[in-house]
């Protein structure tokens, strides 16, 4: 096998010394950003590039280190979102789910714990994947156009079902939300403005931070002022810190169905994390979740996400180094220091610069291992820290995620839309929507519109299009199904049993 | 638990869901091009989530399922004022720069949350100055000094 | 990222007073940081703005809330990209003339993909070429994708027949020999690994798109200050310093400053808005 041969020459990379301490302080680099909600890797990212130039360090050292933060933060991302419900990415939106219903619960701990093996496993079945079939997957990824990644779209939504709690029609309007937001700012099809009633500031459209850190975060401080005045104690201490045997065998086939599923879609260009996290979450709800624990803290549920968003990650390289396409912020920022580092995208890198393919894909390895022994040990500090006193930490996480939604464009504006947020956020809690599904809107709704609009665009306005593929149908199957079968399954369950 | 009043919140939130709806969709019907690039156009999206929210809310306002409990006018008054806190750093970062807005807003809050003012105050400063040499020379995040100093 | 760089540059050749400050004002494609320079800085001497077609195509689109190309005034660039048009390996087109037969003869079955928007710069440098060699660019067809590695993929799969993107975005592709350029829209031939490449010009249709970096300052600053930022940027756009920065950021040579740029930029505002009500883009 080639590839394997190559991948081994990549460790040989990987586990030089250099290259080992670069991939190391990445990550407790990107950890330590990862935390601070909302601020992502990509400022990291950014003053270390130029650092990188100037020390001149071989290009496939300076790619260690900077995707060393990436899969730090992506992790440190995680603890903020289980502990204190701040996500900053959209894929931490589904992880917070679960993730922060365990902490409520006082199994902090094992939540931090669980992200932290899922993370390892799907970037360990995930590397497996890239030895196997990186050149045969970067031909098929080409041949996904419009038409199917709209069927995508309509079968990641069907996740909206898993989402949504108790109430269909309460998350079907969250959703809608989620999708109105998305639509505000210029619409790149026809150059007009949509919904920015002439605020230059809302051309560029609702950014993703200001409005989950006004959601979710915000809220999440005015339901805590709520329940401190009624004088109940808001978060548990800790309990245990690490997972049980059981509990491993009881995720393990959830984390592995995550991580090939996170794989696939993070090798389409474009579609990312986002996308995988959703759908793993929502498919795993759909296999194994009998007895409706999905969103009361299910370990499952912090499993599912992390292990596909993980592996999403690691897919995403093969669209980002073989066509540049970068499925997110922080891989468009690597994906110039890319360019800045001499390297051109290109499907002759992976035969031309086999160092650097393979070393980067062996390091991604290393950190994730590294990603490993440094968080395990260290969830039980991090747990602690939600014993710091309540008037001191939840102002604290406050000010800290202001910084972050500032940092979007520099302007106090987006403050004011994140606090609006906020209240709205706070009000749909109370009246029992669901947040998740707006993030959902949110994300995916500008990828479908654009997709079918793209669809229809290159068919002249012939609907067939969208169901001219064999790859096109399958996916309409699928969303048909798991919109259609799990009513019917649980029709039938209701009956036989009286158990909700 | 299904008392009048809380129904009643139900109602007046899909009643606002309602109009919220028509108002977006009278806003996407706007939505006019004599250019365009393919044949679907800016207004589907918006009037398809447009119309959600008028089904959406037409049902909760008609058949309200959960009721609302609303918490107490004294802890809605803090709320309120965090929301104010909130607000008023928006406005005032720009002119009183990062480290005075930061320190009274955490201040504030933890206040609020049943720090003694002292404390609370002393915490938020030690905080701001914290935070603002971690993002300043650490992030290399440009935060704002403030107006009224430099002038 | 020019700003960076130029703002490193600054440092390096001892032009700048003291620290400077680059501050990212994104946000309607420099359409918050235009309105900033106008409203808020507008007599401040020591602010600097970073600017590309980007932001003359807004303008020409009317979309920066009635602010338009008076109310700053504009600097400089120093460097610059190419527009190139690619096509797929086994294209039937081998060269732009064999292309604009084709394309004259039934615009309605050749679709073009960019990296931007309707009507952003990989749209218009369409339309302009296409107007040029006299066809109608109301029916060209331009599909926008999400950046232009997407717009490229969309071309491998086959899914549109023309790539219009930048002349760095194709390398990869060009030199694993999966994609060809018909043409640069550059004045002369560029260098590097497109130097074979004959440009529009030499295929007899006169047009360029120049992907310029420049800069512009506020309106109400002093004759002499506009005097002083001039000789800045020319010091800096003729250091070897910048010159090694400008190939670190894949940057052509192109070099224009003061009134020849405010010229330039002038007649480029009024091109894109002509050409965006020729295509019933604006009223």
């Amino acid at each position: 096998m080639d590839a394997l041969s190559h991948l081994m020459g990549g460790f040989a990379v990987a586990l030089q010394p250099i290259n080992l301490g670069l991939a190391f302080v990445g990550v407790l680099v990107g950890t330590f950003v990862g935390m601070l909600p909302g601020i992502g890797p990509i400022n990291a990212i950014a003053i270390l590039i130029p650092i990188t130039f100037a020390a001149g360090i071989p290009p496939e050292s300076a790619l260690i280190l900077l995707s060393g933060i990436y899969y730090g933060s992506q992790y440190g991302n995680s603890i903020s979102t289980i502990l204190l419900n701040v996500p900053g990415t959209a894929s931490a939106v589904v992880t917070a789910l679960d993730g922060h219903e365990m902490t409520k619960q006082g199994r902090g701990g094992p939540a931090l714990a669980t992200a932290a093996i899922a993370s390892f496993f799907g970037g360990t079945i995930s590397i497996f994947g890239l030895v196997l079939f990186a050149p045969l997957l970067a031909q098929w990824a080409v041949r996904f156009g419009p038409a199917e990644y709209f069927a995508l779209m309509i079968f990641a939504f069907s996740a909206l079902s898993s989402l949504a709690g108790d109430s269909l029609l309460r998350g079907l309007a969250s959703t809608a939300l989620g999708l109105l937001l998305a639509t505000v700012g210029l619409d790149p099809n026809s150059a007009i403005p949509r919904y920015t009633f002439g605020q230059l500031k809302l051309l560029d459209g609702m950014d993703f931070v200001v409005v989950t850190i006004g959601l979710f975060a915000v809220s999440e401080v005015l339901q805590l002022l709520e329940r401190t005045g009624a004088g109940s104690a808001a978060l548990q201490g800790y309990g245990r810190v690490m997972i049980s045997a059981r509990e491993f065998a009881h995720m393990f086939w959830t984390m592995l169905r995550g991580s090939v599923l996170g794989f696939f879609v993070g090798v389409l260009p474009g579609a990312g994390g986002t996308i995988a996290s959703f759908l793993a979450y929502s498919t795993e709800q759909r296999i194994v979740d009998r007895e409706g624990t999905f969103g009361t803290g299910d370990i499952r549920g912090v499993a599912a996400p992390e292990a596909a968003n993980n592996a999403a990650a690691t897919g995403a390289m093969i669209p980002l180094l073989t066509l540049g396409v970068p499925g997110s912020g922080t891989t468009a920022v690597l994906l110039g220091a890319l360019l800045g580092l001499g390297i051109t995208p290109g499907p002759l890198l992976i035969t031309e610069e086999p160092d650097l393919f393979w070393g980067l894909a062996a390091s991604m390895y290393v950190g994730n291992v590294f990603l490993l022994l440094l968080n395990l040990p260290l969830v039980g500090v991090f747990v602690r820290a939600l014993r710091l006193p309540q008037w001191f930490l939840i102002p604290g996480v406050a000010a800290l995620s202001f910084v972050a939604v500032y940092a979007v464009n520099q302007s106090g504006f987006d403050l004011v839309l994140m606090t609006a947020f906020g209240v709205l956020g706070y009000l749909m809690r109370k009246l029992r929507f669901p947040l998740a599904p707006v993030i959902l809107g949110l994300v995916l709704g500008p990828l479908m519109e654009k997709n079918l609009r793209r669809a229809m665009a290159l068919s002249g306005g012939e609907w067939a299009v969208l169901f001219d593929s064999p790859v096109a149908i399958t996916l309409w199957i699928m969303a048909i199904a798991s919109l259609t079968i799990p009513p019917i399954l649980a029709r039938r369950g209701a009956r036989g049993s009286a158990t909700r | 638990m299904k008392d009048r009043r809380s129904e009643r919140s139900e109602r007046i939130a899909g009643v606002v869901i309602v109009v919220a709806g028509l108002a977006a969709g009278a806003e996407a019907m706007t939505f006019d091009v004599f250019f365009m690039v393919d044949p679907i156009g800016p207004k589907a999206l918006p009037l398809l989530a447009a119309a959600i929210f008028v089904l959406a809310g037409t049902i909760l306002a008609l058949r309200p399922q959960h009721g609302v409990i609303w918490p107490e006018r004294r802890i809605l008054l803090r709320m309120a004022g965090s929301v104010a806190a909130f607000l008023a750093y928006a406005g005032a970062l720009a002119p009183l720069g990062f480290f005075t807005a930061t320190t009274a807003v955490v201040g504030t809050l933890s206040t609020l949350f049943g720090a003694r003012p002292r404390y609370a105050f002393g915490a938020a400063a030690a905080l701001a100055t914290a935070m603002w040499f971690g993002f300043v020379y650490g992030l290399g995040l440009p935060l704002p000094i403030g107006d009224l100093w430099t002038r | 990222m020019t700003c960076r760089s130029v703002g490193r540059v600054l440092r390096e050749l001892d032009l700048s007073p003291g620290l400077v400050r680059t501050t990212n004002m994104p946000g309607a494609g420099g359409g918050v940081a235009y309105a900033h320079a106008v409203t808020r800085r507008a007599s401040d001497p020591n602010v600097l703005i970073a600017a590309s077609p980007g932001t003359t195509l807004l303008l020409a689109q009317n979309i920066y809330g009635g602010l338009t190309e008076d109310d700053v005034r504009w600097l400089g660039a120093i460097g610059a990209e190419y527009g190139v048009l690619a096509v797929a390996e086994d294209a039937p087109w081998s060269n732009l003339g064999e292309l604009m037969d084709d394309w004259r003869a039934d615009p309605g079955v050749i679709v073009v993909s960019g990296g931007s928007a309707a009507a952003g710069q990989d749209h218009m440098k369409v339309l302009l070429l296409v107007q040029r060699a006299g066809i109608d660019p109301r029916r060209i067809r331009y599909v926008p994708f999400d950046g232009g590695g997407e717009a490229m993929t969309a071309l491998l799969g086959g899914f549109v027949q023309i790539f219009s993107g930048e002349a760095s975005e194709v390398e990869g592709q060009v030199r694993a020999g999966r994609m060809r350029v018909l043409t640069v829209l550059a004045p002369q031939r560029l260098e590097g690994f497109l130097a074979e490449v004959p440009t529009a010009r030499e295929s007899g249709i006169d047009v360029d798109w120049i992907t310029w970096r420049g800069f512009f300052v506020p309106s109400d600053i002093s004759d002499e200050r506009y005097d002083e930022w001039v000789e800045t940027l020319r010091r800096v756009g003729q250091s070897p310093e910048w010159a090694e920065a400008r190939q670190r950021n894949r940057l052509q040579p192109f070099f224009l400053v003061g009134e020849e740029f405010d010229a330039f930029v002038r007649q480029q505002v009024l091109d894109f808005r002509t050409m965006a009500r020729e295509i019933g883009l604006s009223r």
